[in-house]
């Protein structure tokens, strides 16, 4: 039997907001520019994709578009592209996921005849070559944000078209690998014991393969949208051809997105100037960038800057910034949209701890609120009741976390060291 | 940690300095002033703390390598740290028991001791615990004594965090960060909102796009089929019109003769071709026979030369030949001068070596390459000895010149020697660096009293320009400090009553501001209101008029284009009537006239025949016509026959033409009642839509203008719409304004009633002039800032006092030297006086010693040229044996050259030189003779060719029978005459060419002659052919019968033609019964029916135009929605500050717990602990001062200051105290501060600079004892001591104190162990 090539993508957001972008980043308007046409950009490249390889199909396993932002830019790409595939004979086959569940009005458009999209009941699609089935693809749209039944038990094997290679398309929470586990979750077991050869899955926006056999992967995000979207983003290119026994999936990641987050760390131990950290900085951004791929035209990164030191990085780090803006202009671009310093003073606060002055008393105090969770809780409220009580800005701010809190702790023992101990020499 | 082993490189006055063995007990470093005490210390420091980056003003810093120090840490464990530069870069060096360890090892040490810290704690001189007594370090110390050693002041850490978290954030006021990015997110969210709506609609929008494109669709294939149809009655029409013509066709056959059809084909033109031809034919023969006779003619004038012919190739090669002769010619005699000038050459070349020289007896002599190479390395040698020998002679009188120098200088210095005199100084070199140092602390107090008056000045200035500032009520000076005590205890309350009424002020003026705006907002809407009224003072028109008017206008179009159409069709049905005229009954004139003749014939014949009885009438000789009855009946019964026929009738034809013009006349009168009906309605409509006139240009004129009305109507309908939305707002502005009137109102009381208690509180503190609440902060600043310069003023008068006292002191030590003393002269000098003298002994002491140096250097100098001159006699005698050699070498070499001239058969006397040219005058010689010969053998080859071309052209001249060309000035033009019998003999050729050429084209011409003549013949047979076969007898009837058969021709052809045409239109149908379905009427029927479909498609163009409109309206907003990039911005624009928010409300949150923690701890800290440092100073005072100061305390206020309690319990300020007491107490509190350190962190050592010398004898006692018990470890940890000084009594008394107090001395950059 001749193999199977199809592609999968997932989680285009098209037009949707990148998050984690400072307002009053240098040029910050010519960044939003850039940002909103990358998922554009990688759509095309898509297209570009698929007509190159001349595919079999192309798969789309949800969260296309942001529903609740009612990009009709986003909604005539999507037309274009399938269109565009039509002329090809491409057929796509696409599932809705929690970002634009089948209820919302991105979907309520004019498809050409080569698109398949999947309703809220289960159903299966054969795909013909010359007339004789080759594919049949079985798929489920999500009908809202906050689906929490287990959709994959829906999922069995066509026994009728036993031969033919079956995928299966869902956006799904697979054992709780997001932070959202409330997304109609499953199990990796509940995905192999559905009989289907492969499945292509949504949801997730970092590209990972859970099984080979059944081939069960998630493409990941088209682009990155967040510091936390690090890396290359894109699609997966899948060969499935069959042998002696079941389906054999090949696959092959292809890189789209044309702007690529990063966090790079450098390390300031030992470093005696700004100048020196700027330098070390440079080398390091050079270094990320010289390992971009070709296809990228932007690296936008968070720097962390790590290990002990005696400079005070805390009013130095804006004038670092401004030295690294013509990084901005160079090709492929650097954007540095974020400095965090994890820095620890010269002295650890352990031993900083046991000095026996008002330093040393503070911290202990710290260390005893952060252990003390009434204390911690009684202490957080009152030092934080001025911003909390401004109810705006509350639904605005993350919720503080176990986690959240003790780092904070953490930090503000470092300004009282930091404060106290102004003007140290080290 | 104490210091075990030092190492200096090049620090300095130290070039290398090693120390080991040093003990971690006290040790003492004792030198003299400038022995290098101060840098030793200083070296330290930055062994510990780091060397700056700037060495400008340290101690020379000649290496990159600093140097190192040995520590033995607490643990016992063995540190050697040390420190160099490299590449402009520090680099800390540590190795722990051996081992490299992390530089940052000693930050940890050090425990967060600074280079200023360690400085003013740890290291300090003298000088350096004076500065101590500065008011900010007094406030450092009090801090470190109160909260921890090296922290901030807690107060100003939160006032920092304070300000910090103030810029990010506040729940009060609205400019900060975040306050002010909380509202562009709100502006930004409704922004999005309204976005979305508006986005939300696109697919409604799409439906009815996609709604109008199906209606229009329809309404095109509507317009389609009536299309179709229209034009299928067009093509019904296009045929009825075919069939009409192919009828008229046929009518005109019949008129023409029967015979006309019989014609030869193509006969006219034929004809005319060959009536042509022959024409041609005729010109073209006479042309020719005159052609032939030129031609005769032409070659019986020709005639030509035979023998020039033949000598014709000769004299074409030797023209060949011309370019060569001409060249020899020219190089014969350059040749020959040549020849001569080589000749001349080579003998003046032979006289150059000789008159017995020859070219034989050159090529006898050997000149082989090895015989040259041999006189060539003899003479180089020969010159190399020349030049050796010339060297020593040179080296030899250089000697001799030396030689004589040096002993002139030896005289010189013996000489200088004995004039220089011996002389001893009046001090010696202790007391001289004694002198001297108590010279430089008088100068430095004489410099420094102005400065302390000055600064006393200062002081006094700023307290009154303080206190003038406050406004203080007037009583004596002692009383200002009371004030600006209580003040100061009170400015808590002060505070609070100024933020209360800047609070109310604040409120007043968001009030004041709130009127203001709303009274903006209403007087823009009154503004907006009038802006309106004025915008619409124009008439509007009555809408349902205006709906009416563009009725009637558009039935107007529609009736004018039907009008216009039926105008057109009666102008062509005129045309149509004009064109035919009226069908007219039959009537054959010629038949009828016929008829008559021969009806006149016959009786004629009848009467001749009856009446003159002649029977018949010949017409020629052989024909004649009988004359009887039957032929007189028969003519006359032909011509009756022929009227007959010819006589009018109304035939079937007739019948139907009449009907039809009866037919088209009635289309015509009803057409043209119909265009009145129409005139009539239009005058109507026209009235009805108020238009003048019916011209296009009127009626578009009147169609925009409708439209502009409607325009009016609609923005009318706008305008009462806004203006009730305008007024409503109003209405409601109003009423707020009124809310805010009040409450400014209430809010100028509250900052009446706040500024009266403003008022009363500073009254009654005493201040007379109340300052603005505003600047109650300033003020109070000012406040604190009086109190200060109070206290500045009391230190400056203390200092100043104790300047003079060390002053008098000073001078007292100077007179105690007996050099000076001794040259006073009186008992009581003045202090000028004295210095005077200190400067002249120090002068004269210098003096002596500069004597002594410039003996020691004479003398050097003498020893010195005494051992040269012995130096250069051993030079001059070596020189005289090296002169020597070098001649006898120069005598073999001369003999040598000798010997190898003589072998070439050369003069011996010949030098190297002219050897050589002799030499390469044989071989130029040689050269030239080989050149001669060659010469002469070229010249001979072209004598030869230049005879050989002459005789070859006067054989050809004799063979032509030509003459020989005549010299002229003895030369013969042999080259001219060849020209000229050349052109001869081509001017016969070319003749013998062209009579050949001639008898070959009268050959042919006679040919042509020939058939020319033919060719006329055969078109005259063809000519009378054609007429034969056209039945005429000459060309003119001939003419005349081919026109007739051409208009049978074409009628005949354009019938089937059109035959042909309706024979496609009736498709599948047969002809015949195509044609029989045509019928005369059809037209009319056809013509009603394309004006209603015209009318049909006007009614759907008008619906497609609305259609249209609708749609492009409607994609234009599609195409806005799809190509809006807004809502995108802005979603990315709100994430942007959502994330911003976050970090900043991160940060906020970070100082916040900061802020919190640390007003926590420092509570706890003030309520719970009593400063343990402050403890520890107290007791070092008390045993330092022998109880006469019992300790030192601080208040827990902001202030933090300091007070020392007395015997008597009372606590005053250390600005009170005597400069010694101030040092002991500032040295107790670093002692403390030490204590306190090492309770936490590695003790460190402790360096100390001559710190005892304003000690009086029992304090510094103590305190060594105290230093004593530091460094053996009484306050837990033990500390080591180094102590410099220059006084050997500190030694004594530090060993009192510590019998193993360790001695070591320093003397000019060196240190070594003392006893």
């Amino acid at each position: 039997m001749k193999a199977i090539r199809y592609l999968h993508a997932s989680d285009l957001h098209l037009d949707a907001p990148f998050l984690g972008i400072c307002q009053r980043l240098p040029n910050c308007e010519r960044l939003n520019q850039k940002l909103h046409d990358a998922s554009f950009t990688a759509l095309s490249r898509l297209e570009s994709l698929c007509l190159e390889q001349q595919v079999d199909f192309l798969v789309l396993t949800g969260d296309l578009t942001n529903s609740e932002e009612q990009s009709i830019r986003a909604r005539l790409a999507l037309v274009s592209l399938c269109q565009k595939l039509a002329q090809a004979q491409i057929p796509v086959l696409m599932v809705c996921g929690k970002h634009d569940p089948l209820a919302s009005a991105v979907y309520d458009l004019s498809w050409p005849e080569n698109v398949t999209l999947f309703k809220d009941t289960m159903a299966q699609v054969p795909l013909r070559r010359q007339g004789d089935v080759y594919a049949i693809i079985h798929g489920l749209s999500l009908s809202k944000h906050n689906e929490s039944r287990n959709l994959s038990q829906c999922f069995s094997r066509d026994q009728s078209h036993n031969d033919c290679f079956q995928l299966g398309l869902l956006h799904a929470n697979v054992q709780d690998l997001e932070e959202d586990a409330s997304c109609a979750p499953c199990t990796l077991s509940d995905l192999q014991n559905s009989g289907l050869d492969a499945w292509a899955l949504g949801s997730l926006h970092k590209a990972c393969i859970l099984s080979d056999t059944p081939f069960i992967a998630y493409a990941g995000s088209l682009q990155g949208r967040a510091s936390h979207e690090s890396g290359n983003h894109g699609c997966y290119l899948i060969r499935a051809e069959k042998a002696d026994g079941p389906w054999n999936c090949q696959s092959t990641f292809h890189a789209l997105a044309p702007i690529v987050w990063q966090t790079v760390r450098v390390s300031v131990e030992g470093l005696q100037d700004i100048g020196q950290l700027r330098n070390h900085v440079i080398l390091a951004l050079e270094k990320a960038r010289s390992e971009l791929s070709a296809q990228v035209n932007c690296l936008i990164v968070r720097l962390v800057l790590t290990g002990s030191t005696g400079l005070n990085l805390e009013k130095q780090s804006t004038a670092l910034l401004n030295d690294l803006v013509y990084l901005q202009n160079e090709s492929p671009e650097i954007w540095i949209h974020d400095l965090r310093l994890e820095t620890s003073p010269l002295v650890p606060l352990q031993r900083s701890r046991e000095r026996d002055d008002l330093l040393g008393a503070c911290l202990r105090e710290a260390e005893r609120i952060a252990k003390d969770s009434q204390a911690q809780a009684a202490f957080f409220d009152e030092a934080l009741q001025e911003l909390i009580s401004a109810s705006p800005l509350k639904k605005l701010l993350p919720p503080l976390d176990e986690q959240k809190r003790q780092q904070l702790l953490i930090d503000a023992q470092k300004i009282c060291l930091a404060r106290l101990e102004d003007g140290r020499v080290h | 940690m104490y210091i075990n082993a030092l190492t200096i490189h090049d620090f300095g006055i130290y070039e290398h300095v090693e120390l080991s063995g040093l003990g971690s007990g006290i040790s003492v470093f004792l030198g003299e002033n400038e022995a290098g005490k101060s840098t030793c210390l200083e070296f330290l420091r930055c062994m510990f703390t780091g060397f700056p980056q700037n060495l400008v003003g340290y101690p020379r810093a000649k290496a990159e390598s600093f140097g190192s120090l040995g520590l033995t840490l607490a643990s016992g464990d063995a540190l050697n740290l040390s420190r160099q530069r490299e590449n402009n870069q520090e680099i800390i060096r540590l190795l722990r028991n051996g081992r490299e360890v992390p530089a940052h090892l000693l930050d940890e040490l050090l425990a967060g001791v600074s280079r200023e810290r360690f400085a003013r704690v740890f290291g300090f001189s003298l000088g350096e615990l004076e500065k101590a007594l500065a008011l900010e370090d007094v406030q450092d110390a009090l801090t470190s004594a109160s909260f921890g050693a090296g922290l901030r002041e807690p107060a100003s850490v939160l006032k920092g965090l304070s300000e910090d978290m103030g810029t990010i954030f506040s729940a009060k006021s609205c400019g900060q960060v975040l306050n002010l990015a909380l509202a562009e997110y709100e502006r930004l969210s409704t922004s999005i909102t309204a976005r979305c709506e508006e986005h939300a609609g696109y697919n409604r929008l799409a439906a009815n796009v996609q709604d109008l494109r199906t209606r229009l669709q329809k309404a095109t294939e509507r317009e389609h089929e009536l299309n179709e149809e229209q034009r299928l009655l067009e093509r019904r029409l296009d045929a009825w019109q075919l069939w009409d013509e192919w009828r008229a066709l046929g009518l005109q056959l019949e008129e023409i003769p029967a015979d006309a059809c019989r014609f030869p084909e193509n006969g006219l033109l034929r004809m005319e071709e060959l009536e042509r031809e022959e024409r041609n034919l005729s010109y073209t023969l006479a042309r020719q026979e005159e052609k032939y006779r030129a031609l005769l003619e032409q070659k019986d004038a020709l005639q030509v030369d035979g023998l020039l012919l033949l000598e014709l190739p000769l004299l074409l090669r030797l023209t060949e030949n011309k370019s060569r002769y001409r060249e020899n010619l020219s190089r014969l005699e350059p040749q020959k001068a040549n020849l001569r000038r080589l000749e001349k050459e080579l003998r003046q070349t032979l006289d150059r070596l000789g008159p017995e020289w020859n070219c034989e007896r050159i090529h006898q002599t050997d000149l082989s390459l090895f015989s040259h190479n041999a006189l060539e390395a003899t003479a180089i040698d020969l010159r190399a000895a020349q030049s050796s020998h010339e060297a020593a002679i040179a080296a030899m009188e250089e000697s001799n010149l030396e030689e004589e120098a040096a002993h002139a200088a030896l005289e010189n210095a013996q000489s200088e020697l004995a004039q220089l005199p011996e002389s001893a100084a009046l001090l010696d070199e202790s007391q001289r660096d004694d002198l001297r140092h108590t010279l430089a602390r008088l100068e430095e107090a004489a410099r420094q009293l102005p400065e302390k008056e000055q600064n006393r000045e200062l002081a006094k200035n700023a307290f009154l320009r303080a206190t003038s500032q406050l406004s203080l009520p007037e009583t004596p000076e002692t009383n200002h400090a009371e004030v600006l005590d209580t003040l100061l205890d009170a400015q808590q309350k002060v505070r609070e009553l100024a933020a209360s009424v800047e609070k109310a002020l604040s409120d007043e003026q968001e009030a004041e501001k709130n009127e203001s705006n709303l009274q903006d907002r209403l007087g823009d809407i009154q503004q907006r209101i009038e802006a309106l009224k004025e915008a619409h003072q124009e008439e509007v028109p009555d809408r349902n008029s205006l709906d009416a008017q563009a009725m009637a206008l558009r039935r107007l179009r529609t009736l004018l284009q039907t009008q216009t159409h039926d105008a057109e069709t009666l102008d062509i049905m005129r045309a149509e009537l004009a064109s035919e005229a009226a069908p007219k009954s039959e009537k054959k004139t010629g038949l009828i006239v016929l008829g008559s003749l021969l009806a006149l014939t016959g009786s004629a014949i009848l009467l001749a025949h009856l009446i003159l009885s002649i029977s018949s009438l010949a017409l020629t000789d052989t024909l004649s016509i009988p004359i009887n009855l039957w032929s007189g009946y028969l003519v006359l019964f032909a011509g009756v026959l022929g009227i007959w026929g010819g006589s009018p009738r109304n035939s079937e034809e007739f019948k139907k033409r009449q009907q039809e013009w009866q037919r088209k006349e009635e289309r015509l009168a009803t057409l043209k009642k119909k265009m009145a009906q129409q005139q009539e309605e239009l005058e109507k409509l026209a009235a009805q839509a108020k238009i003048p006139n019916l011209d296009p240009v009127t009626l578009d004129a009147v169609e925009v203008r409708i439209n502009r009305d409607r325009e009016y109507c609609i923005r009318s309908e706008h305008y009462h719409q806004g203006m009730a939305l305008l007024k409503r707002e109003r209405d409601s502005l109003a009423s707020k304004l009124n809310q805010a009137q009040t409450e400014k109102r209430q809010k100028n009381d509250a900052v009446q009633q706040a500024r009266l208690a403003w008022h009363e509180c500073l009254e009654g503190l005493g201040i007379t002039k109340i300052p603005d609440a505003a600047s109650a902060g300033s003020f109070l600043t000012r406040v604190e800032m009086t109190r200060m310069a109070f206290v500045s003023l009391s230190q400056a008068e203390l200092a100043q006092k104790a300047l003079a006292d060390e002053q008098t002191e000073l001078l007292a030590h100077v007179q105690s030297f007996a050099a000076v003393a001794e040259g006073l002269n009186t008992e009581n000098p003045e202090a000028p006086e004295i210095l005077a003298r200190a400067q002249t002994v120090l002068q004269l002491c210098r003096e002596a010693d500069r004597l002594a140096e410039q003996r020691a250097q004479a003398k050097a100098k003498a020893d010195s040229c005494q051992e040269l001159c012995q130096r250069l006699a051993k030079r001059r005698s070596d020189a005289s044996l090296h002169l020597e050699k070098m001649a006898s070498a120069h005598a073999a070499q001369s003999e040598r050259w000798q010997t190898c001239l003589k072998h070439l058969g050369l003069d011996a006397k010949l030098n190297p030189q002219t050897a050589s040219e002799a030499l390469k005058c044989m071989q130029d010689c040689l050269a030239l003779e080989s050149t001669v010969e060659n010469a002469k053998e070229v010249l001979e080859q072209t004598q030869s060719e230049v005879q050989s071309f002459e005789q070859t052209l006067a054989e050809s001249l004799t063979r032509a029978g030509q003459a020989a060309p005549v010299a002229a000035e003895g030369q013969v033009d042999w080259l001219g005459c060849l020209d000229h019998l050349l052109a001869l003999a081509q001017h016969m050729e070319r003749k013998q060419q062209e009579s050949e050429l001639l008898d070959k084209r009268l050959k042919e011409e006679e040919k042509e002659l020939g058939m020319c003549r033919a060719e006329h013949d055969k078109a005259q047979e063809e000519i009378d052919d054609l007429l034969a076969k056209a039945d005429c007898a000459n060309a003119e009837a001939f003419r005349s019968k081919a026109s007739q058969h051409a208009l049978y021709e074409k009628t005949n052809l354009a019938r089937k033609e059109l035959e042909s045409n309706l024979a496609v239109l009736a498709g599948s149908q047969s002809l015949q019964d195509f044609l029989l379905g045509f019928e005369q009427d059809e037209r009319a029927v056809q013509e009603r029916r394309n004006d209603q479909i015209t009318f049909t498609l006007q009614n759907i163009e008008q619906e497609k135009s609305q259609i249209l409109k609708d749609l492009a309206t409607s994609e234009g907003k599609l195409e806005q929605l799809a190509g809006d990039e807004s809502l995108a911005t802005s979603l990315q624009q709100r994430a942007n500050l959502k994330s911003e928010m976050q970090e900043q409300a991160l940060q906020w949150m970070r100082l916040a717990l900061a802020q919190a923690l640390l007003k926590k701890t420092r509570e706890q800290f003030e309520r719970e602990r009593q400063p343990a440092i402050l403890k520890t100073a107290s007791e070092m005072i008390q045993r330092i001062t022998d109880n006469r100061w019992q300790g030192v305390r601080m208040s827990l206020d902001q202030t933090r200051t300091l007070r020392l309690q007395n015997a008597q319990g009372d606590f005053l300020p250390p600005e009170v105290l005597s400069r010694g007491t101030q040092e002991q107490v500032f040295l107790a509190l670093r002692l403390a501060y030490i204590v306190g350190h090492a309770e936490y962190a590695e003790p460190l050592p402790l360096l100390m600079d001559e710190i005892l010398v304003n000690f009086d004898r029992g304090r510094a006692r103590r305190t060594a004892l105290e230093l004593a018990r530091l460094a053996s470890g009484a306050y837990g940890n033990t500390h080591q001591i180094f102590y410099f000084t220059c006084h050997p009594e500190s030694v004594e008394l530090l060993r009192e104190q510590d019998a193993n107090t360790s001695l070591y001395l320093v003397e000019n950059g060196t240190i070594r162990q003392g006893s």
